[in-house]
């Protein structure tokens, strides 16, 4: 699954002082706050441990709906060129945070070498700001257009049940697709349509092959556990 | 305190994170926060945080997750101050 998420440094709302004075120890993990507490002048740090984060979840929303909008549950462990992972309980996922400018931009894919991810941030032009909406979609658009060589009138991006969907000539491309916007910068990251999607789906393996049961994993902050449940074709067997 | 009490310290509140004036205009308990008011989720923390100060509650993060519309938050600070 892929998330993403962008906060423009400049807008007012990203500078130090604008949050509430309880916002650090309400989203951020001990370990984070030390690290911000090193440099309090660094609000260029806070903000990429929150896009970190708040990829984090979008990814984790869309593979199980019922994960809380728990900040401080997603824990980012990020190294000198802003890639790493980020934790949630079991889960894990690789994360790549670029800044261009006052724009940062924070990336979660399934695999770490993102090879099978597009993705892209842009300044939004004034005229586009007017209606933001529409300015990310045109940018996410030409973007995807551009990378899979075909028009952008093949591509349009619907949201169904608030979720955007890429729709590639007329049918639902298969592929996840996760939009941003904060000040006036976009971001976008997309599953590339060319290459198969991995599915989600844990597995259970046993004899070097995909058992016919399907597994269940729940997770709540440092707490994890798992069911197996066997579907009815195997379930005679078992008794 | 009614719930119109809470509905307006709520209003009052969330009016200086609000992107989508024209939807704040018309703001009512179905209004949804993060899609109608277009508040930002980093936002929506400092929301929380005020709700915490203003109505002296805690409201924790799997309470927050089942806030979506200013009517879900409404609720929620009903039950917190009993």
């Amino acid at each position: 699954m892929i998330g993403n998420d962008v906060v423009d440094l400049s807008d007012p709302e990203s500078s130090r002082g604008a949050c509430h004075p309880r916002f650090d120890r309400r989203v951020f993990t001990p370990e984070e706050l030390e690290a911000l507490s090193t440099d309090r002048t660094d609000v260029q740090r806070r903000w990429i441990l929150w896009s970190a984060k708040e990829a984090a979840y979008k990814a984790a929303r869309r593979q199980c709906s019922g994960v809380a909008f728990s900040p401080a549950r997603f824990v980012v462990n990020l190294d000198r060129s802003l890639c790493g992972s980020v934790r949630y309980g079991i889960r894990r996922w690789p994360v790549r945070v670029q800044i261009d400018g006052d724009c940062v931009h924070a990336v979660v894919a399934e695999k770490d070498s993102f090879a099978d991810t597009l993705s892209g941030s842009c300044r939004l032009t004034t005229a586009e700001l007017r209606d933001s909406s529409q300015g990310v979609r045109r940018f996410v658009i030409a973007s995807i257009a551009t990378e899979l060589g075909v028009a952008t009138s093949d591509l349009r991006i619907e949201k169904v049940d608030r979720i955007p969907q890429l729709i590639l000539a007329g049918e639902a491309a298969p592929v996840a697709l996760s939009l941003s916007h904060h000040g006036s910068y976009a971001g976008f990251a997309c599953h590339d349509p060319r290459i198969e999607e991995v599915d989600p789906t844990p597995q259970r393996i046993r004899a070097g092959e995909a058992a016919p049961v399907a597994p269940s994993l729940s997770y709540h902050g440092s707490c994890a556990d798992f069911a197996v449940r066997p579907d009815d074709a195997e379930r005679d067997d078992l008794h | 305190m009614d719930q119109t009490e809470i509905f307006e310290r709520v209003v009052k509140i969330l009016n200086p994170y609000v992107k989508n004036q024209e939807a704040f205009k018309g703001i009512s308990l179905a209004t949804h926060i993060l899609d109608d008011l277009k508040v930002n989720s980093a936002r929506l923390v400092d929301v929380v945080l005020e709700f915490e100060d203003a109505f002296d509650i805690e409201i924790d993060d799997d309470d927050v997750d089942k806030v979506e519309t200013v009517g879900n938050a409404v609720e929620l600070i009903e039950a917190k101050i009993g």
